[in-house]
């Protein structure tokens, strides 16, 4: 029973397998992954109150792992809503598509059950494969020639991220004689002035600050998130970040803030990655390779709540990644939407979205509004809370270069609104019809977008109790 | 001493509410082609009316409480709560508001089911329904707000509305530009209006800032303050009330449909500033000299509206210099402290002004959207009712007895004769005599005489019954609303003095037997002498005169509008320009470029990084984690 989820998820990955034996067309498919996908999410609504460990304790459910595995499946099952029947994918492997991004949200789920280090290792590793194979199934239909080139790049980064995360993991067990993050914790806290403790607690992170595309383990953001199908890129925006969250909230945890020098490589790190993020998005032209870039100097807010070392700090950044997640899959919707066959869109090709759609304009809005951190939304109650929180660390100067990067940040969001609103469409008389799913899910996601920001209260303290279960 | 009735609530609700409802239909169906102009007109009539049967309902509440604890209340929700104070948004019914919101709604209702007729076949029906009922509704909550702040929301709403239906042709460049200068003029009159509410709350304001507060602890005020707070709200009311200097916008306001010149000059609007110089009664009452002030600029206004009257050649503009003037009596009484015989003098206004307007837009409709009473003549016996209604507003306009203007002016000019104030008193009695001379100059050269223009008269025609019905009911209330305030002189008891008093903090002068008749004999003198020469003059049917010297000067306004211009406007504009040119691009945009001209560059610089090549950038993470993995070991002690 405790392994309801996951099992739920592997078993719509077998029944996709089978599928994909067949010859079935590409609705019927989508059909399918959506059917698979709401049972996917009732399953972790239904695994929500479980307790327990597996597989010899190397295996943890309890409340923090089971929400996060809510807000993937959540995340999972809107990507699957709002892609249609898929465009981007080459149409002979829409099977094997869905197959991997369902192995790919087993992996994940697995990570934030994991607590001993090979399960950990499996567990990403599981996830990233899955999401690496997922890159090159572009179809050649739109004007991007490049997947291929962007399914290797991740895998290479990926390979090596990976070996620096075994490189630190070899060091943790040499210096604890054990795989258990328990165990680790406890024999840490008595090495808290071994160098080698730090550097391999730094190189783990790396892991995950890869998956996060923290500085400086970025460099792979803008070049996949161009070459992958609007689809693939929608999921990795959103999906991974909450898993890799949920894992540096507990590596994090192991460090326990002893060492005032990881406290100022996190913010060295964070604050990279605010502006690198932020003054390379200001130049960009690609819709997507923008919000690659903005994901970068998100990366940076999410560690910046961990860097306070507090169960507050971990409760808002697990608030912030949800919300981050909701309005990125806000915009990767509008995305989807307007490139009716899985083109790259150009911030250009939003011209007069508000008369070709006007749902579709006011979704992308409030989605970069969210994003570029304007109340009344949930991007700006979560940077606000995160800065408090920070400022009342005494982090003053951090504070002020973070607001600084959210008013950078604001030009380009606002850029991509302005075309959406103060521009002739090209052709007039052009309109979308998102259709009524479509609509729907931009509905729910807007609803989403504003009541995590106008009443935040109830999802914090759902945030506090899941991140208690880990502390 | 309060009663609660939250039915007062509704009464500025229902045509806000009718506002909206019209607004929405009229978006939501393409701009209002897919219905048809009756539900427009149904949903667009019924708040109003609904309002005034609440109002009525209202009257009767208070008339069966005790005169001295005539106030009922409704607080609706709190608006807003500042450290202790708390300001809510409540009404207050009193004998003065609800005398107003009787005559507000009543006109309002009529104006808006003339409108049913006039607007017929306007392409934006709907819009021009809902800008009519959120007209009326600010009106109302300008009226029944129970402190400044909250009738400068409704004070506000009007002057959004007056731009609004001003402007409402808009195809036509010189309407907007009409709308623009109402707007505008009535914004500096509001900034008088804000300063002078915010030195109240200064003064007062600590212990509550509802009327009923602020009258309790208004002997507190410092008589400098009081005067300066005086003043300034009167600059508000020159502003919306159209008085010197503030009054050009009012003969521009013409631009907008007649049925929405009949709204702003007779039920709504104009009224606001007599009506809120009344409701300070309490402070103008304190300093003589505020008093003087308001009463002295009164009688000047409305002396130099009948000047510019007499000399107009377009139907509704001779009305506007009309209203003008007469704005400037009711000045003139609430200045002299006659604050029942002022606010009487509005109501009267109120019915035989409306009248007059929707008969000149009867009379306009008819011709074809001719305004130049020259090409008219004769109409009399083509539009037999239109002539006879407005034959009544115009002998009540011009103080014929017994006829209700007269009664209202009279006792305006008879407060300030008994209260000592002979120079407002000729003044007001040579206005009289204009008055009845440019009003039945009108009368005579449109309705009279032989027709001017064959063709058109021949195409003219009565209007339909939607609108000649609401012609009658005002007439009605034109001849008889007088007798209402019969002076003791009459045989009256003056009621409607006595139902104000309550409201108002006034002194009745006592003047002698002689004192009334002179100003009766006076103000009967004038309105003789005035019709006489209107009659020689124009009875027989004259032709168009060629204006000369002072004719022309007055023809032209005294130029006051190009006068301002080049005092004001432009210098205004000269700022501004040389504002943008100079100090917008360097000063205040140069920083703003220069920084985001920083980070374009800091941007193009990380891009460079960016190169693309997986070997250079697992370089740069080897390097990444290299350096942080050095930081950390090296900064431990070992």
């Amino acid at each position: 029973m405790l392994f309801l989820p996951e099992l739920i998820v592997l078993l719509s990955a077998l029944v996709m397998f089978l599928v994909s034996l067949g010859k079935p067309t590409a609705p019927t498919i989508h059909r399918l992954a959506v059917v698979l996908g709401a049972a996917v999410l009732l399953a972790t609504i239904a695994g929500l109150g479980l307790d327990g460990s597996l597989f010899y304790e190397s295996y943890r459910v309890d409340r923090f792992s089971q929400v996060f595995k809510l807000l993937i499946g959540s995340a999972t099952l809107i990507v699957l809503l709002f892609s249609g029947t898929a465009p981007g994918v080459k149409n002979d492997v829409q099977a094997e598509y869905y197959l991997f991004l369902l192995i790919g949200v087993l992996g994940l789920m697995m990570l934030v059950s994991s607590v001993e280090l090979l399960a950990i290792f499996v567990a990403l590793e599981l996830s990233s494969f899955a999401v690496y194979i997922m890159v090159p199934m572009r179809s050649r239909s739109g004007n991007v020639v490049f997947q291929m080139e962007s399914g290797i790049k991740y895998l290479l980064f990926g390979v090596m991220t990976t070996g620096f995360m075994l490189f630190g993991m070899s060091y943790l067990f040499g210096l604890t004689g054990s795989t258990y993050l328990t165990d680790i914790i406890d024999a840490l806290a008595l090495m808290t002035s071994e160098p080698a403790a730090m550097v391999a607690i730094m190189m783990v992170l790396a892991g995950f600050f890869y998956k996060l595309a923290l500085f400086p383990f970025h460099f792979w953001v803008p070049d996949i998130y161009e070459g992958a199908a609007n689809e693939t890129t929608a999921f990795i925006a959103a999906v991974p970040k909450i898993a890799a969250t949920a894992m540096l909230i507990r590596i994090v945890s192991l460090a326990a803030g002893d060492s005032e020098n990881l406290v100022s490589i996190l913010l060295f790190c964070s604050i990279g990655s605010m502006f690198y993020g932020n003054l390379c998005a200001l130049v960009q032209t690609d819709l997507k390779r923008m919000l690659g870039y903005s994901a970068i100097s998100h990366a940076g807010f999410v560690l910046f709540g961990l860097l306070t070392f507090g169960a507050d700090g971990y409760a808002t950044s697990l608030y912030y990644v949800t919300g981050y997640a909701a309005m990125n899959l806000a915009c990767f919707l509008v995305i989807c939407t307007v490139a009716t066959n899985g083109e790259n869109l150009a911030i250009a090709d939003l011209a007069g979205l508000h008369q070709r759609s006007p749902l579709l304009a006011l979704t992308l809005a409030i989605g970069l509004f969210a994003l570029a951190g304007i109340p009344p939304f949930v991007g700006f109650t979560g940077k606000f809370m995160l800065l408090v929180n920070a400022f009342k660390q005494g982090l003053i100067i951090p504070v002020i270069l973070a607001a600084l990067n959210t008013a950078i940040a604001l030009f380009y969001y606002l850029s991509a609104v302005r075309m959406a609103y103060c521009t002739d469409p090209e052709k007039a008389g052009q309109t979308l019809q998102p259709g009524p799913l479509r609509a729907g899910v931009a509905v729910v996601l807007l609803l989403i977008i504003i009541a995590m920001g106008v009443a935040p209260g109830g999802f914090l303290q759902i945030a506090a109790t899941a991140i208690a279960a880990v502390l | 001493m309060e009663g609660n009735l939250s039915s007062l609530g509704f009464i500025p609700l229902l045509p806000l509410a009718g506002a909206l409802v019209l607004g929405l239909m009229h978006l939501a169906t393409c701009r209002g082609r897919l219905i048809s102009e009756r539900i427009y007109a149904l949903v667009g009539c019924i708040g109003p009316i609904l309002s005034f049967l609440l109002a009525v309902n209202v009257f009767f509440a208070l008339q069966a409480l005790p005169a001295q604890s005539r106030f009922l209340s409704h607080q609706a929700f709190t608006w807003f709560s500042v450290g202790e104070l708390t300001i809510s948004m409540g009404f207050l019914a009193d004998p003065l508001s609800v005398l107003m919101l009787l005559f507000v709604t009543l006109v309002g209702s009529l104006i808006h089911v003339y409108s049913i007729g006039y607007m017929a076949g306007d392409p934006a029906f709907g819009k021009f329904f809902s800008y009519l009922n959120l007209f009326l509704g600010s009106m109302l909550i300008l009226v029944l707000g129970d402190g400044p702040l909250v009738m400068f929301v409704g004070w506000e709403g009007v002057g959004l509305c007056s731009y609004l239906l001003i402007s409402y042709y808009s195809e036509d460049r010189g309407n907007v530009v009409a709308g623009n200068k109402a707007f505008i003029v009535n914004r500096i009159g509001d900034f008088g209006f804000v300063l002078g509410m915010s030195f109240l709350f200064w003064g007062i304001g600590a212990e509550g800032f509802d009327y009923l507060s602020l009258k309790a602890n208004a002997h507190l005020l410092a008589p400098t303050l009081g005067i300066t707070v005086c003043l300034l709200l009167f600059v508000g009311a020159t502003g919306k009330s159209a008085q010197i200097p503030l009054y050009v916008w009012l003969p521009d306001a013409m631009a907008g449909p007649t049925p929405v010149s009949a709204l702003i000059h007779a039920a709504t609007m104009v009224t606001a500033g007599v009506y809120m110089v009344a409701r300070f009664s309490f402070l103008y009452a304190q300093v003589e000299v505020a008093g003087l002030v308001v009463a002295w600029i009164g009688i000047m206004t409305a002396l130099l509206g009948a000047i510019f009257g007499m000399f107009q050649n377009d139907i509704k503009k001779i009305l506007a210099y009309s209203t003008v003037s007469q704005l400037g009596y009711m000045f003139a009484g609430v200045g002299v402290a006659a604050y029942s015989a002022g606010i009487f003098h509005v109501f009267t206004h109120a019915f035989f002004k409306a009248l007059l307007f929707l008969g000149a837009g009867s009379v306009i409709l008819a011709l074809h959207h001719r305004q130049d009473i020259w090409q008219m003549g004769g109409l009399k016996n083509k539009l037999p009712i239109t002539y006879w209604t407005m034959l009544i507003g115009a002998l009540a306009l011009a103080g014929c007895p017994p006829f209700s203007g007269f009664f209202s002016k009279d006792e305006i000019l008879y407060s300030a004769l008994a209260g000592g104030h002979t120079g407002i008193w000729a003044i007001g009695v040579l206005v009289a005599g204009m008055t009845a001379y440019y009003t039945f100059r009108l009368i005579f050269v449109v309705f009279h005489g032989q027709p001017r223009d064959r063709e058109v008269y021949d195409h003219a025609h009565e209007s339909p019954k939607v609108m000649t019905l609401p012609l009658i009911v005002l007439a009605v209330g034109a001849l008889f609303a007088g007798f209402l305030n019969l002076p003791a002189i009459f045989g009256g008891h003056q009621q409607v003095s006595h139902w104000l008093a309550p409201s108002l903090t006034e002194v009745h002068p006592h003047g002698s037997m002689a004192t009334e008749v002179l100003a009766i004999g006076g103000s009967v003198l004038a309105f003789v002498v005035g019709i006489s020469i209107a009659y020689r003059r124009f009875a027989g049917g004259a032709e168009q005169p060629v204006f000369t010297g002072f004719r022309k000067f007055a023809y032209h306004k005294f130029y006051v509008d190009e006068l301002y211009d080049t005092v004001l406007v432009r210098p205004y504009r000269f700022v501004g320009q040389a504002v943008q040119r100079v100090i917008e691009p360097y000063v205040t945009d140069g920083p703003v470029r220069a920084a985001a001209w920083l980070y374009r560059m800091a941007g193009l610089a990380f891009k460079v990084i960016q190169v693309g090549y997986v070997r250079v950038y697992a370089i740069y993470m080897v390097i990444g984690l290299s350096v942080m993995s050095l930081v950390l070991s090296q900064s431990l002690n070992f």
